[in-house]
């Protein structure tokens, strides 16, 4: 597949309904050609303008502007006759005053990779510096990047917690984790690199993963975005049904029935959005959507009713977007009301 | 913001298409209507909203001067506006170009814009602009609803379902929106893009 003949392909992965399959082809199609970048992401940002308008007393601004300009060329002899009007009586004058105000017109949303993290400290070395007890821990609406002595990446997502052995890559390579967490592994065949999580051991063999185990959930995933992971329930199991062999695409789900189920063509998106700065859900509850919503910005959000909390929602956000325009859009795509009190809390009921 | 008061040239009435010399009412409805749809397209090539408006003002200005010379009246102006504003782009773009070769020169740049590597990329760099500016028009010139649907779409991501209770409308007619958008984007798209039929 070398172009891209269908348009509704890059509707499909705008909207994020690709397969893992179409979404590669998409990418492929991006890398090609400058153009083809152009065209998917001049696709995204028009659509994300179509809320930035120009506020009418800047429009009112400009127009007055303009007037005084129109006047000034009719007092300005050299315009009475100006062939092809080469020369402008000065846009910089009438304009300097109120440059201030233009950032207020039109603000242009990034939806670049990165741009939005909460929070992101590129941590020191902290497998060899840190003397204590490396337990590296994200309160909720933060983030953080941790660059370990070999090089792996780790960012940690928030309200989660990485736990280091003093002993980490001597020789073995091994964490825990409680939360979520994005890796980008520097291979070494001699010592693998091991993640504990919720019941399940991630084994890498060289790769990029997410490991999603939050204790409230009583779920374990492990996705694979790039390379090969092992995941077994437990460090040595018996059974073979207690491993799996992950690549690209693929999700390996740990239930509290203690099975190990595989799901291929999984969303990475939906893996990898938080990464960057983006929340996205889909087809997911709502009580869900809340707990996620609370684990990204410190909030008091609470459903009216316990059959709301099973009410299906999809979409996406910024992580930076604030809290009233987040429920506002939830509560206009599921036809909800959001009680805003004054003490900060959220109430969302049945309209 | 409801999606019915989304500000849209073609859906303000009163919005003149053609216009003569001296008229200062139709021209000031006219900069109103179009300064901010036009303000958006210079900016897919400018990348700044301060540059934009300037350069859109130029076109206004240049616009009213043109009249009072030639008092013919310009008929069609949403097509003139639309081509000054590209020109008035392209030509600040020019400018910033012999702008950073002078700095070269000067020594104060560590770049060289001579080589035909550069001189290709510039161009693949003009087109993507292009592309850029052709697809924001087009999505401008979009009927509020459908570009509403594109929105909560492609950004918000939400389901056809969501997108109909969201917009107070039924999901046949979501569909539908979404199709007569996509259909009007796509003809601003390269060939590569389209479909095959």
């Amino acid at each position: 597949m070398t172009d891209i003949d269908d348009f509704m392909l890059l509707d499909r992965y705008l909207a994020g309904e690709c397969t893992v399959s179409e979404q590669v082809q998409v990418e492929e199609w991006v890398g090609k050609s400058p153009v083809n970048r152009a065209t998917l992401e001049g696709l995204r940002e028009a659509a994300a303008r179509v809320h930035q308008t120009m506020p009418p007393e800047r429009k009112a601004d400009l127009m007055g502007s303009l007037r005084r300009r129109i006047a000034a060329s009719r007092r300005h002899p050299a315009f009475r006759n100006a062939p092809g009007l080469s020369i402008l009586p000065s846009r910089r004058r009438g304009l300097r005053f109120t440059a201030g105000l233009a950032a207020a017109g039109l603000l242009l949303i990034g939806t670049s990779i990165g741009s939005y993290l909460v929070l992101s400290r590129s941590g020191p070395d902290v497998a060899t510096t840190s003397p204590a007890a490396h337990t590296i821990s994200t309160r909720p609406g933060e983030q953080m990047s941790l660059r370990l002595a070999d090089g792996t990446v780790v960012l940690l997502a928030p309200a989660s917690t990485l736990r280091l052995p003093l002993t980490y890559g001597q020789p073995a390579r091994a964490v825990e984790l409680e939360g979520q967490a994005a890796f980008t592994v520097t291979h070494d065949s001699t010592r693998p690199f091991v993640v504990r999580a919720g019941g399940v051991v991630a084994h890498d063999l060289g790769t990029r993963f997410v490991v999603r185990a939050y204790a409230e959930d009583t779920l374990a995933d492990v996705v694979v975005a790039e390379g090969v992971v092992a995941v077994t329930r437990g460090s040595s199991p018996s059974r073979a049904e207690d491993r799996l062999v992950l690549k690209r695409g693929e999700r390996a789900r740990a239930t509290p029935d203690g099975r190990l189920a595989l799901t291929r063509d999984v969303s990475l998106d939906l893996y990898y959005a938080w990464t960057e700065g983006r929340v996205v859900f889909r087809r997911t509850p709502l009580r869900e959507v809340v707990i996620q919503l609370r684990r990204w910005r410190n909030v008091d959000i609470q459903l009216a009713s316990p059959a709301l909390g099973e009410r299906i929602f999809t979409g996406a956000f910024r992580t930076d977007e604030p809290t009233a325009e987040v429920l506002r859009l939830i509560g206009s795509a599921l036809s909800l009301q959001v009680v805003h009190a004054e003490s900060g809390r959220y109430t969302v009921r049945a309209k | 913001m409801s999606p019915s008061d989304l500000p849209t040239a073609d859906d303000a009435p009163g919005v003149p298409d053609t216009i003569q010399a001296g008229d200062l009412q139709a021209f000031e409805r006219l900069f109103l209507a179009y300064v901010d749809p036009l303000a958006r397209y210079v900016y897919t090539y400018v990348k700044s909203l301060e540059v934009a408006e300037e350069l859109v003002h130029d076109v206004f200005l240049r616009l009213w001067l043109r009249l009072e010379e030639n008092a013919e009246p310009i008929r069609s102006v949403k097509g003139y506006l639309y081509t000054a504003a590209r020109y008035e782009a392209l030509d600040h773009l020019r400018h910033q170009h012999v702008e950073d070769r002078h700095r070269v020169r000067a020594g104060q740049l560590a770049l060289t814009f001579d080589t035909p590597a550069m001189a290709a990329d510039a161009e693949q760099r003009l087109v993507a602009h292009e592309l850029a500016a052709a697809i924001q028009r087009a999505v401008d010139d979009l009927p509020p609803r459908q570009r509403e649907v594109i929105h909560l779409r492609w950004i918000r991501q939400f389901s056809h379902e969501e997108i109909a209770a969201t917009l107070g409308i039924a999901v046949k007619t979501v569909a539908e929106h979404l199709r007569r958008a996509t259909d009007h984007l796509r003809r601003t798209l390269p060939p590569s893009v389209k479909d095959p039929e």
